[in-house]
């Protein structure tokens, strides 16, 4: 009866310290998620002024600066953070802004007052400044995810995720065209 | 890398003892440099050294000569000191037996003071003008040293009691501000030892040295709020029972290389990845392997600072016997500031390329 009772009592110690490790890792990983938002956050506020500056000069762009309007109206909606459907949403859409914006920027180049004006020239050195904290971010929420998803997946903590309603959560990725490979022959 | 013929005035400290003549060097300077950089090395020797020389070289010969004549005069005082010892002690008068030895240490460091002096000499005049070769903001000091608490609260350094600073550097380069300093520290350490004649254990103290090298600080190419150290691997079984260092939180990259060399501690996630991108941490092990790998540094109060260990002064004065030409002390410091400038270069401290 006391080697039943002491192991039991070690099973409980066991899966008790694997469900705290759980909720650090899952706690670790919505960290990182809040460092996403707040570096999506300075992004959104920094968007409208590259937006009022392009506005003057790219007249022929008007359906690309709608739409990263929208899109940044769209990102700036509170989203459930327990959700990894929600999330990976949210994601998908900070990464489409990404590449709207990336778009832009290359625009640029095809305006020549638009370059050479300073207050854009300023911008575009913040916003790039940003983009890097978005990708530290970006490294941090992965790496936090990449472990709490191998500890969610692994029996027994699986078993102890599923009783705790611990989730895996979608990983930032980038997006497919940010992935393409870069012809140079078209910038020459 | 292309060297002249370098001089050789044929004396030591033997012949020095045994009366070798001490003679006045005018012969000829050997700079030794990369080949395309020794023209403009020999130009500025030429133009802001050389006159300046051969002052140093008569007070070098002057500093030899009241050497030796104090050497001579102090030997001849313990040859003294130790015939009375030896008659004293046959003839039971009282005397001191140690006492020879005790003379024959201060003796020597008396006798050897004028060359002490030569050498301090030459550091506080002659190595300032070798490093406004560098540039104008350029500044060589033994009495100047870095900000200790700041060194310490960058948590990098070891523990230690005794700290003792070396040759100071201070001047920009690239637009990077750099501030070098030779640091030595020490800490008394209690060991077990067996002693031979009573074969019992008994705990003696002894000093040891802790760290030995140089500290590095440049200005940074991105701001930066957070506190982020870069440590030697400090191996898997201690990174398994702890997940932090002083306080500052473990960060796992991604780079399998750089976490086998390297283990990094932050207080903030996300700034230490800004700092530490995947270029960035290339770059970092680019330059551990040009120090053996030993490199460790911290990112903290907008600078970075490295530590550099390393046994032996970086920027020692040649032998007196050798002539006060400088060209080898010149040479020597182009070499070591050209290693610390590749530090900016292949960091790319001075490139506001966003990585």
């Amino acid at each position: 009866m006391e080697k039943l009772l002491l192991g039991l009592t070690l099973i409980f110690i066991v899966t008790y310290l694997w469900y705290v490790s759980l909720v650090k890792k899952r706690n670790t990983a919505l960290e990182a998620l809040s460092g996403i938002d707040v570096q999506l956050t300075k992004r959104a506020d920094l968007v409208p002024n590259i937006l009022k500056i392009a506005k003057r000069f790219m007249d022929h762009e008007k359906s690309l600066l709608t739409e990263i309007t929208e899109l940044r109206t769209q990102l700036s909606h509170n989203y459930n953070k327990a959700d990894p459907s929600a999330v990976k949403e949210h994601l998908v859409q900070a990464e489409r802004l990404n590449d709207k914006m990336g778009a832009l920027m290359v625009n640029v180049e095809n305006y020549p007052e638009l370059k050479s004006d300073n207050t854009m020239l300023q911008a575009m050195q913040t916003y790039n400044e940003v983009e890097a904290h978005i990708s530290a971010a970006r490294r941090f929420y992965n790496s936090a995810v990449s472990e709490l998803n191998t500890a969610v997946e692994i029996f027994p903590g699986s078993i102890i995720a599923s009783m705790a309603s611990i989730k895996v959560m979608p990983f930032y990725e980038v997006s497919e065209a940010a992935k393409a490979p870069v012809d140079a022959a078209e910038y020459l | 890398m292309f060297t002249l013929q370098y001089y050789d005035i044929n004396m030591n400290i033997f012949t020095f003892i045994l009366g070798s003549p001490i003679r006045t060097y005018r012969g000829h300077v050997g700079l030794s440099a990369d080949l395309d950089e020794l023209p403009q090395l020999e130009a500025y020797y030429e133009e802001h050294l050389a006159p300046i020389s051969r002052k140093y070289e008569t007070k070098r010969v002057a500093c030899l000569k009241a050497a030796r004549k104090r050497l001579y005069l102090s030997l001849m005082i313990v040859l003294g000191l130790t015939l009375l010892t030896v008659i004293g002690y046959y003839s039971g008068v009282a005397y001191f037996p140690p006492l020879p030895l005790l003379a024959l240490v201060g003796l020597s460091w008396w006798s050897f003071a004028p060359t002490r002096d030569f050498k301090h000499l030459v550091q506080r005049d002659i190595y300032p003008l070798m490093f406004k070769y560098f540039g104008d903001d350029f500044v060589y000091s033994r009495e100047m040293r870095l900000d200790m608490n700041r060194l310490v609260a960058a948590k990098v350094l070891p523990q230690y009691d005794k700290v003792s600073f070396g040759d100071y550097i201070q001047g920009r380069y690239k637009g990077v501000e750099l501030t070098v300093n030779e640091l030595t520290l020490t800490q008394n350490v209690q060991v077990e030892e067996l002693d031979a004649s009573t074969n019992r254990r008994k705990t003696v103290t002894r000093t040891e040295t802790q760290f030995s090298g140089l500290v590095v600080e440049l200005s940074s190419h991105k701001a930066f709020i957070g506190h982020t150290v870069v440590l030697r691997d400090r191996g898997g079984l201690a990174n398994f029972l702890s997940d932090s260092h002083a306080g500052l939180v473990r960060v796992k990259l991604e780079d399998p290389q750089f976490e086998k060399e390297f283990d990094v501690f932050s207080t903030d996630q996300v700034e230490s990845r800004y700092l530490l991108n995947t270029a960035f941490m290339e770059r970092l092990q680019e330059l551990a392997k040009h120090f053996g790998g030993n490199i460790q540094c911290a990112f903290f109060r907008n600078k970075l600072i490295m530590f550099l260990p390393n046994r032996k002064t970086r920027f020692q004065v040649q032998s007196i016997f050798n002539g006060a030409t400088f060209s080898a002390e010149f040479s020597q410091i182009n070499r070591e500031m050209k290693q610390l400038f590749a530090i900016i270069e292949v960091l790319k401290l001075n490139q506001h390329t966003g990585l």
